[in-house]
Order: C-alpha cells, then sequence, then structure tokens
C-alpha cells in the first residue's frame, strides 16, 4: 500500500545481547520495510557478543551505546527521547515479513486524532498468533493476549479498539509522547506497555492493534539469551502495575450479574457462553460465573472465565440461566431469568412449568418467543438471539479449498436431531459422479447404550470411535453411480478454526430438524458462504432464496418427547443442493455482500449491548 | 486457547485424498452390478482411533443367528415362500446349526482376543506415555540444573 501522506517515523531498537536474533531484525527491517520516511535506531544496552559492532557496520542505522544493561523502560526512553518523530518500539527478536507493515500502522494512527498508540498481530516462529491486543482478567490481574496461541487462520485482522497492546511492536504518536511522556522508569520490564496504554486512556487517547500488520516476534529472546530471572522481574513489574491500576479496573465495572450455564467443552451453551461473558466483560459487566450442574470445577484454558469463577457472588445480582429447560431450576438472587430455546415447535409443560418460576425469560428468535408465549408461558418474554464472532467468522479466514470441485459442507450429529438420511441420499440421487462435487459430512458418532456381546460397541462409540456412521450409510443403499461423500468423523477440531471449514467450502448445509439449530448458518453466512437450510425455526429469518436457499419440510413427531421438529421433504432438499450448485455465483456474490451486514448486526458485543439494556431496564423498575 | 484440537489443514488434506481415492462400501461387495464410482469415504481421525472403528465394525457383526427371521418380498405367495423356507431350515438344521455355532464361537473369540490385544496396547501406551512424560520432566530438570551451575561460574 502507498501512504496519501507518510509521517516520518524513528523505529527503535532495543538490543542486549543476541546478535543472531538482531541481525534477522535488522536485516530484515532494512530490506523489506516499504515505508518511504523512515530511520533505524538501534539502542544498545551494554552488549558483549560483537552487537554493537555489527551495528557500527550498518551504514543507515544510527546507533545509541548505553554501555550498561538499563533495563527495558529505561533503554527504550533513551530512543524515544533521542528523536522528535514518532516513533515504532520494536522489539530485537522480531522479523519483518510484511513490506507495508509500517504504513498500515501509521495509517490507523493517523486516521483519528485521539488515537495515541497502535500495535499490530504478533505470530511466533511457528506460525501461531500470539498477540493481537492485550486484556487483564480479574481477580487474578495476570495479564494476557488474544488469542493467546492459536494457528493462524487469519483471526484479528480488522482494526480493533483494545485495552492494551505489548510493546514489541508498538506506534507511537509523538503528541502522545509530548502530553503523557515516555514510558514509566517504575517498571524495569513488563507490565510498562499495559501502563502506558491505561495513561493515554487517561488522558483521552485510545489503543489500537492494526490488524491488517503482521510482524513475527519470537518471544522473550533477550530474558532466555541473558538468563535473566524472568520470573522475579515479572512478578516486581506485576506488584508495581498493581499497586497503579488495581483501583481503576475495579471501577471499570459499572453493572453485576450472575450466568449459571455449562462453560467446558464444545457444545453450544459452552461456546456461546464463553463469547457472550467476554463480550459482557468487554462491556463492563462483572460477570460471576455459576453452574447449572455445579460440577465445572476445572481450571480452564480461558483465563478470562476461569477469573470469573473465582469471582465474588451476592444475591443481589440478577442471575442469568442459560441452558436446556429441562436443568432449569430456579437459582438465589433476587431477579432470574431462564434463557432457553426448544428445539421443537414447543416447550414442554415441565419445562413451562419452571419457566413460570422465573421473574422472566430469554430466548434465541421471534420462533422461540412464539412457541414460549403458545406453550403457556406467562412471564415477559424477550428475544436475545445467538452471536457470532466477527474476529473469527469473516470472509478472510484462511481456506483449504479441494481442487476443480464444488463443495457441500454439512456438519451433523448422527442421530435423531438431524435430517442426514434425508440429506445424504437427496444429494446421492440429485447428483452423479461426472458431476464435479463433493459432500463433506463432519460427522459426531452416536454414543449408543449398550448391544451385543459384552458391550463392546458402546465402549468403542463412547471411546469415540464407533463405526455406527459407516453401518447406517452401508444399510442405506446408496445408488452406485453417485457422486463423491465423504465422512469425516469424530474429529475433534478446534472450535476456533470452524470457519475455517466454512470458507473451504463453497455451500453450508444445515439439515438440523431443531427450531434452534445453532449458529452455524449465522456464522457461515459471515463468513460470506452461502448456506442450505431447512427452513423452520430460528434459520427461517436468514432464508432469502439466494444467500441462504430454504428447505420446505413437514413437521413429524420428535422421539420421546411428544412434540414436534421439522421433517425436510426429500425432493425439496434435491432442488435446493441443485440451485446451490447451479446458481453458485449469485449465492457467494449475495452472501459476500451480506457479510459484514451479518457480523455486525449478531456480533457477541451487539447482543451483549442487548442484554445491558435490558438489565438496566430491570434494575430502572 | 490452545492448539489441542485437529487443524483443519489436516482435514481438509484427508478429505482431498479420500476424494482422489475413494474406498468401497463393504456393503457394495454383495452387489451383482459393480459400482461405477465407490465415492463413499469414511475418515477417522488419526492414530488409534481407526483400530477402535474397525474393532467396533468387528463387535457389531460376529454373532451370526441360523435362527434369523424369514421372510419374502412376494405379494400373495409370500406366505407360501415362507413356508417352504421353514421347512428347508427344518430339514437342513442338523447340518447348519453345528457349523454356525462353530463359527460363533470362533467370531466370539477371536472378536474377544482382538479386544484383549486392543486393552494391552492401551496399556502400554499409556506406560510409554508416562515414561516419556518422566522423561522429559527427568532432562527439564537436568538441564535447569545445567543452567544453574553453568550460572554459578559465570
Amino acid at each position: 500500500m502507498s501512504l496519501a501522506y507518510a509521517r516520518p517515523v524513528t523505529v527503535i531498537v532495543l538490543t542486549w545481547n543476541g546478535l543472531e536474533v538482531t541481525t534477522n531484525c535488522l536485516e530484515t527491517l532494512l530490506a523489506n520495510t516499504t515505508h518511504p520516511d523512515f530511520e533505524v535506531m538501534v539502542v544498545d544496552n551494554g552488549s558483549t557478543d560483537g552487537t554493537v559492532e555489527y551495528v557500527r557496520g550498518l551504514e543507515s542505522v544510527r546507533l545509541i551505546e548505553n554501555g550498561e544493561n538499563l533495563g527495558f523502560v529505561r533503554g527504550n526512553n533513551v530512543g524515544i527521547k533521542a528523536t522528535d518523530r514518532d516513533v515504532v518500539l520494536l522489539n530485537n527478536d522480531t522479523e519483518i515479513v510484511q513490506g507495508d507493515w509500517l504504513e498500515r500502522m501509521q495509517e490507523l494512527a493517523l486516521s483519528a486524532e485521539d488515537i495515541g498508540i497502535v500495535g499490530c498481530r504478533l505470530v511466533n516462529a511457528q506460525g501461531d498468533l500470539v498477540h493481537a491486543g492485550t486484556y487483564m482478567p480479574l481477580p487474578s490481574f495476570w495479564g494476557q493476549e488474544y488469542p493467546g496461541d492459536e494457528r493462524d487462520i487469519g483471526q484479528y485482522t480488522r482494526d480493533r479498539e483494545v485495552e492494551g497492546i505489548i510493546a514489541a511492536c508498538a506506534y507511537i504518536k509523538r503528541r502522545l509522547i509530548e502530553k503523557i511522556g515516555a514510558l514509566d522508569t517504575d517498571y524495569f520490564s513488563y507490565f510498562e506497555d499495559t501502563d502506558y496504554c491505561l495513561k493515554a486512556a487517561r488522558a483521552g487517547w485510545r489503543t489500537f492493534c492494526c490488524g491488517t500488520a503482521t510482524v513475527k516476534h519470537l518471544e522473550n529472546a533477550s530474558t532466555d539469551l541473558n538468563r535473566m530471572d524472568f520470573s522475579g522481574t515479572f512478578k516486581r513489574s506485576r506488584e508495581i502495575f498493581l499497586s497503579k491500576w488495581k483501583g481503576f479496573y475495579e471501577d471499570r465495572y459499572t453493572r453485576r450479574l450472575t450466568w449459571h450455564s455449562f462453560i467446558s467443552g464444545q457444545g453450544l451453551y459452552s461456546t456461546a457462553s464463553s463469547k457472550v461473558l467476554w463480550a459482557l466483560d468487554r462491556a463492563g459487566v462483572d460477570v460471576n460465573l455459576g453452574f447449572l450442574e455445579g460440577i465445572e470445577r476445572a481450571e480452564l484454558d480461558d483465563f478470562r472465565i476461569n477469573d470469573m469463577k473465582n469471582r465474588w457472588n451476592d444475591r443481589k445480582r440478577p442471575q442469568v440461566l442459560f441452558g436446556p429447560p429441562d436443568m432449569l431450576e430456579r437459582a438465589d438472587g433476587s431477579y432470574n431469568i431462564g434463557y432457553v430455546f426448544t428445539p421443537y415447535d414447543r416447550f414442554e409443560p415441565a419445562w413451562v412449568q419452571e419457566l413460570n418460576r422465573m421473574d422472566e425469560v430469554w430466548v434465541t428468535s421471534d420462533f422461540q418467543k412464539e412457541a414460549a408465549i403458545a406453550s403457556g408461558v406467562k412471564r415477559e418474554v424477550v428475544v436475545m438471539p445467538l452471536g457470532v464472532d466477527p474476529d473469527y467468522f469473516h470472509p478472510g479466514i484462511k481456506s483449504y479449498r479441494l481442487p476443480g470441485r464444488f463443495a457441500f459442507y454439512a456438519p451433523v450429529e448422527w442421530g435423531d436431531a438431524f435430517a442426514a438420511e434425508t440429506l445424504l441420499r437427496a444429494y446421492a440421487d440429485e447428483f452423479a459422479s461426472t458431476d464435479k462435487v463433493v459432500l463433506v459430512m463432519n460427522v459426531r458418532s452416536p454414543v449408543e447404550s449398550d448391544e451385543g456381546w459384552g458391550g463392546w460397541a458402546a465402549e468403542a462409540a463412547a471411546a469415540g470411535g464407533s463405526g455406527a456412521v459407516e453401518e447406517a450409510v452401508e444399510a442405506m443403499a446408496l445408488p452406485l453411480d453417485r457422486a463423491p461423500v465423504v465422512f469425516v468423523v469424530d474429529h475433534d477440531i478446534e472450535p476456533y478454526e470452524r470457519a475455517c471449514l466454512y470458507r473451504s467450502s463453497d455451500c453450508v448445509v444445515v439439515a438440523s430438524r431443531s427450531a434452534e439449530p445453532g449458529p452455524t448458518a449465522l456464522e457461515a453466512l459471515s463468513c460470506g458462504v452461502p448456506v442450505v437450510a431447512v427452513d423452520w425455526g430460528s434459520n427461517s429469518g436468514l432464508i432469502d432464496g439466494v444467500r441462504a436457499i430454504g428447505v420446505e419440510c413437514a413437521m413429524a413427531a420428535a422421539p420421546g418427547a411428544g412434540l414436534s421438529w421439522a421433517d425436510p421433504y426429500y425432493g425439496k432438499m434435491r432442488e435446493a443442493l441443485r440451485k446451490a450448485f447451479a446458481e453458485s455465483d449469485a449465492s457467494k456474490e449475495g452472501a459476500l455482500a451480506a457479510a459484514e451486514k451479518t457480523r455486525s448486526e449478531f456480533s457477541w458485543d451487539e447482543v451483549s449491548s442487548r442484554m445491558i439494556e435490558r438489565l438496566d431496564k430491570i434494575a430502572g423498575g | 486457547m490452545k492448539n489441542k484440537g485437529v487443524d483443519v489443514e489436516q482435514v481438509m488434506e484427508e478429505v482431498n485424498r479420500a476424494v482422489a481415492a475413494p474406498q468401497t462400501l463393504l456393503a457394495d461387495f454383495w452387489k451383482e452390478e459393480r459400482t461405477p464410482a465407490p465415492n463413499v469415504s469414511f475418515v477417522y481421525p488419526p492414530y488409534s482411533r481407526t483400530l477402535r472403528v474397525n474393532l467396533d465394525m468387528v463387535s457389531r457383526n460376529w454373532e451370526i443367528d441360523p435362527e434369523f427371521e424369514l421372510g419374502s418380498r412376494r405379494k400373495g405367495v409370500g406366505g407360501l415362500v415362507v413356508g417352504v423356507k421353514k421347512l428347508t431350515r427344518g430339514f437342513l438344521r442338523w447340518y447348519i446349526n453345528p457349523i454356525v455355532h462353530q463359527v460363533r464361537k470362533f467370531n466370539m473369540l477371536v472378536t474377544r482376543t482382538l479386544h484383549d490385544l486392543s486393552n494391552n496396547l492401551d496399556e502400554v501406551s499409556g506406560r510409554l506415555g508416562e515414561m516419556e512424560s518422566a522423561q522429559a520432566d527427568r532432562i527439564a530438570e537436568l538441564e535447569e540444573r545445567i543452567s544453574r551451575l553453568e550460572g554459578g561460574k559465570d
């Protein structure tokens, strides 16, 4: 990219031994950076391994020798004071892998008067995304980075306002430095970056993470190379940080809430809970996490959620109970909200009885609201839709396309809740081996009750290695001349990589019979991928016949429930699949055009805003 | 969030391979007409899961029953056909049933043996994992001690 106006900028690289990484950093910085007006300044903290001699030999690099290790903060401050330009603090253990990284960061910094600090995405040596902004979970105060060791699949590629960024790569405007000074010298190393972002925020400046700039970062190279006491330095800095900012963080929360649900695992309740809790936390809601079954006490990888388990609960907080209606029981607390959905056309009488013991009921769609009222729910019913994470579900997510074939992708659980057999038969009858299509079914095998001698089959199924799907498909006697089908059975794919599966296909098929089939259709549409979905329940609102093609259905009795759910017509399924294939270009165009709107309309931040609005209304009586 | 699960890139590579070289359904082997395009593949997670799936299939199919329910697709004369089949089975029972029982016994023993072997494999793998983990811990501990000693000398 080229900037309309390039402001002069100094890139400050602090060194303290580590000749090898410094050489790599400077070589890639000088060779790859395309910014028209930047200078490189190396500030050396008393290296003894030939770093100084190496830098002296570089004509285009300005060298400042401190002669001793002043630490990260004082060392960088020497550089900041030695220039009157905007600065970029760049660790010597970074590698520049993108030519226009500096233009992109500067463009974002100059896009608004009040943007003072800009960080960027950082990937490690293995290519995993390790940084896209920072946050501070309470009450542990162990600072964390987004997303924390995930494969780089193109997540966090939009520019976002963040709480903080790390100083491994930080663009700081000169006007901000003039206003609040350089880094706080109370710190030797660590926490000074978060401290600086908070100080900037207090002075009215915002911090952003530039999603379109990525730098490679080999973490803690100087600490490791110089055998520095990482843990001791970190702890000391944390104590200093707490003494300055603990009160600020505690005052940040303006509302309180207890959330009862499931949190570990990959089910709908767990994944939706963790996303909405993050969004509520960002919006200043102090969430205390309870559980529906009281058994999920294990430590989680997610620090923010983990901390929510350890927060103080009080009965005055509103209580949200998010789970299957048959598991809800009124909790202690002043105001109980049952957040539920039914997979059927109605709520069962026993569920209705419990929901009427709540103070109000939240449901996921207008369809669910109608079903709740028609089933006899007397409490106020408010629609709180499930959301989508715009940083993980967008058209820029990495795809692994199958060459030369139109790919249908269908996630299903083999069992009554999905019309997997209707989909499979419709596809196999509609497409012949000469059609350049493939159906990829991501299947979860059923865990069955004991059958056969010694219960072997049930054991295998419970271990995630059942052949039940294979046998069921064999029993279907599919037509001989058929287009390819690949069953991906019982793979534990990371939930955050789900968008890659959508992006690797041309059309996502939602064959659920449920009135609340979950966020699959919404997520696929947010990625700009067209959808074929059963036209019933919550998904009906998404069907437009172009980007989301509906499959008409009858109603069928759901086993054991005495209620009904969708039974898609075989012929209509065939028609919908053919239409998605034949009108693929128009569908994709429509899906891509509406992807941005879908993401912003249904983002978890938007959902949390709705919740906060409702909570305020409740609090106001 | 940590990378613990299967990578989508890996999955899609497997899917691509399966499309290029599809499997044949077991059911298709019994058809008189050969399928021109097998085109149905099952991709299982890596390592022992595939073993479990095959073992599961063996477990579901070891038991053969010579007294299976007899039927007929023909309308009208169906009852007569079933009657003839039952009569034939009655005549041949003295000959077929002992063989079937022998095969059942063999199937059961093979299935049980495969399960025992699989369980043993799990146990050995578990022990190996524990040993590897203990060894890694020991190496880390030794490396730390070496670092401390070197640091002292510096």
